[in-house]
């Protein structure tokens, strides 16, 4: 009987594991990513440091730079040109979406009923939160919260009358707002710093690697665990009762 | 009077929309405002009217900061061409109503509000029409806070593909000048490219000229090309591919006669290839070889009327031939046959007497 409490043992700290490299290197299943992360001969400019390992094509990361992208028929030009520090806010963040093979652990159904993923609650460094919310300060919108409630008659989303444009700040009065409104909790403004390695940076210099692996991997380990213990329990029990 | 003034002025800056709340980025418009008050108005109202007035002004401005955005037509940012314009034409109609007498302006004021607005779209020209392809990188003010900055038009990543054709030992251009190249911003070097069947590429070209010419083109240089036009980022402004077919040497124009030789000389064995050479050469060049192509069609026609009526004697002789005793002769007539067959299916000469 020690044998299988040894086995049970080494079992219970490898599960986890397995099931946390599941989640490491993943694609969601949505309409524009790839079925497996991958290499790509070449991206187009802010996507480019997803390069080595992307879950995004060449033509997906163009797209991604249009101020009205076929990605999401969103435009982000509903009040107006954004200032090029604010888009560029923006346009990292979609490859973000797009193309990192790093966001397993956050990957949900949109509608348990269907097979469409998306992620939520990624968790985003303070500092990519606040620089996001720092330049956008003179570009101009017109809803608190992007999800919903939009004009779309026109067949692109234009402010429904009454919805005067102002300044970010009057209608994101904060980062965190920010963060979480503009995609209805896709992501989630971490109060962690980036060096901490417990958040998620939604763009990285080429050169220095991606940050993001390491981060995934901790989040990954945790996660399963949990389930994993449910399931053990009572099995150890049910072992324990017999023997 | 006051009111009435303060209208027309109002009604002026209405008009100078889209740019009307961009021009009080520019010094200038303030500058004339702020005269306006100082100067002119102590002079020409009453004091206690002034405050009415420039206040009436100041609303109007600031009224415009909220207008809608349109796409198409207002988007918040103007370039700096379009705002010195509007800002100009401000300053001198402020002047013209300053400088002459207020008392009755006021419907003229109205007249020149409608011929004024009448002004075409702004930045809706510059992004969406003079670059319908490619990046362009676009410096606009930004009509809210009056921040100069590099907007970055995005229509798309490449501009198309070209097909060109040259004829052997002519000049190969290639063009990669768009119209809207000399408006853009950050713009570096043009770089054209040879590109191979393995995809690997050989740069031509590094400068500032856009086109490139190769003289004498020979049919190895047929096949495909790049331009790019760099930009100061990492994306380039402009991507144009292009196909180089290299066409046989065009035929130099001589009288007909020679110059029925010649082609017959280069046809080929194929009866429709050859027309198409033919036809190919002869369509692109002058009425002269247009008539001899029409000659060539009927010397064609003309050979296969003679072919036909071979063929109807090699089948009259047939008839004529005795039964096989004759064997000697029949193996002679025979040989003829054949001889005349061979001749016959020999590679066509138009012309050619037998």
């Amino acid at each position: 009987m020690a044998q299988w409490w040894q086995l049970l043992l080494g079992l219970w700290t490898v599960m986890p594991n397995w099931a946390g490299d599941e989640l490491l290197n993943v694609c969601m299943n949505a309409e524009h990513h790839k079925r497996e992360p991958g290499p790509e001969d070449k991206l187009y400019v802010e996507c480019i440091p997803w390069k080595d390992n992307a879950c995004c094509t060449d033509t997906t990361s163009w797209e991604a730079h249009l101020d009205v992208s076929p990605l999401h028929n969103f435009t982000l030009v509903h009040c107006g040109l954004l200032t090029p520090s604010c888009q560029k806010h923006f346009i990292q963040a979609t490859c973000f979406y797009q193309c990192s093979p790093n966001l397993g652990p956050w990957i949900q159904l949109v509608d348990p009923s269907g097979q469409g993923e998306r992620v939520v609650d990624v968790p985003l460094c303070w500092e990519d939160c606040e620089q996001w919310w720092a330049d956008c300060r003179t570009s101009y919108t017109c809803k608190s919260n992007w999800h919903s409630s939009w004009d779309w008659s026109q067949g692109r989303n234009r402010c429904p009358t009454g919805d005067i444009c102002h300044p970010f700040p009057h209608y994101f009065p904060t980062p965190t707002d920010l963060c979480e409104k503009i995609w209805n909790n896709s992501f989630k403004a971490s109060p962690e710093h980036r060096s901490s390695g417990r958040c998620l940076q939604k763009w990285f210099e080429p050169a220095q690697g991606n940050p993001n692996l390491a981060v995934t991997r901790l989040f990954a380990n945790t996660a399963p665990a949990w389930e994993l213990t449910y399931v053990l329990m009572p099995f150890s029990l049910f072992l324990l009762f017999l023997s | 009077m006051g009111p009435c003034f303060a209208l027309s002025l109002s009604a002026l800056a209405c008009c100078l929309l889209p740019a009307g709340c961009c021009i009080t980025c520019d010094p200038t418009v303030m500058a004339a405002i702020k005269s306006l008050e100082t100067d002119y108005l102590p002079g020409h109202l009453d004091a206690k009217l002034h405050k009415k007035v420039m206040d009436l002004v100041h609303k109007a401005l600031k009224e415009f900061k909220e207008r809608p955005f349109n796409e198409g037509s207002y988007m918040g940012a103007i370039d700096d061409n379009t705002m010195k314009q509007a800002s100009w034409s401000f300053v001198k109609e402020l002047k013209q109503i300053t400088d002459s007498d207020v008392k009755g302006k006021c419907t003229e004021g109205w007249g020149l509000c409608l011929a004024l607005s009448f002004r075409p779209t702004l930045v809706g020209e510059y992004s969406l029409d003079l670059a319908p392809l490619g990046v362009m990188l676009q410096s606009l003010i930004w009509c809210q806070h009056c921040d100069k900055e590099i907007h970055t038009c995005r229509k798309s990543r490449d501009c198309g593909e070209r097909h060109v054709e040259v004829h052997e030992s002519e000049d190969m251009i290639l063009d990669c000048l768009l119209n809207w190249h000399h408006i853009s911003e950050g713009l570096t070097d043009y770089k054209f490219y040879r590109v191979w069947e393995n995809h690997s590429e050989t740069l031509l070209y590094k400068g500032k000229e856009p086109v490139l010419t190769k003289p004498m083109v020979s049919p190895e240089d047929e096949g495909k090309y790049r331009c790019q036009l760099d930009t100061v980022r990492s994306d380039p402004a402009t991507i144009i591919s292009y196909h180089v077919t290299v066409l046989p040497e065009k035929v130099h124009e001589e009288k007909p006669g020679t110059h029925i030789v010649t082609d017959e000389d280069e046809g080929p064995d194929d009866e429709s290839s050859g027309h198409q050479d033919i036809f190919i050469t002869t369509s692109q060049s002058s009425n002269t070889e247009t008539m001899l192509q029409n000659v060539l069609f009927w010397l064609l026609i003309s050979f296969s009327i003679f072919l036909l009526l071979g063929l109807i004697l090699r089948e009259r002789r047939g008839f004529l031939l005795p039964n096989a005793g004759a064997a000697c002769r029949a193996t002679e007539v025979f040989s003829e046959r054949v001889g005349i067959t061979v001749w016959v299916g020999l590679p066509r000469r138009p012309g050619f007497n037998g």
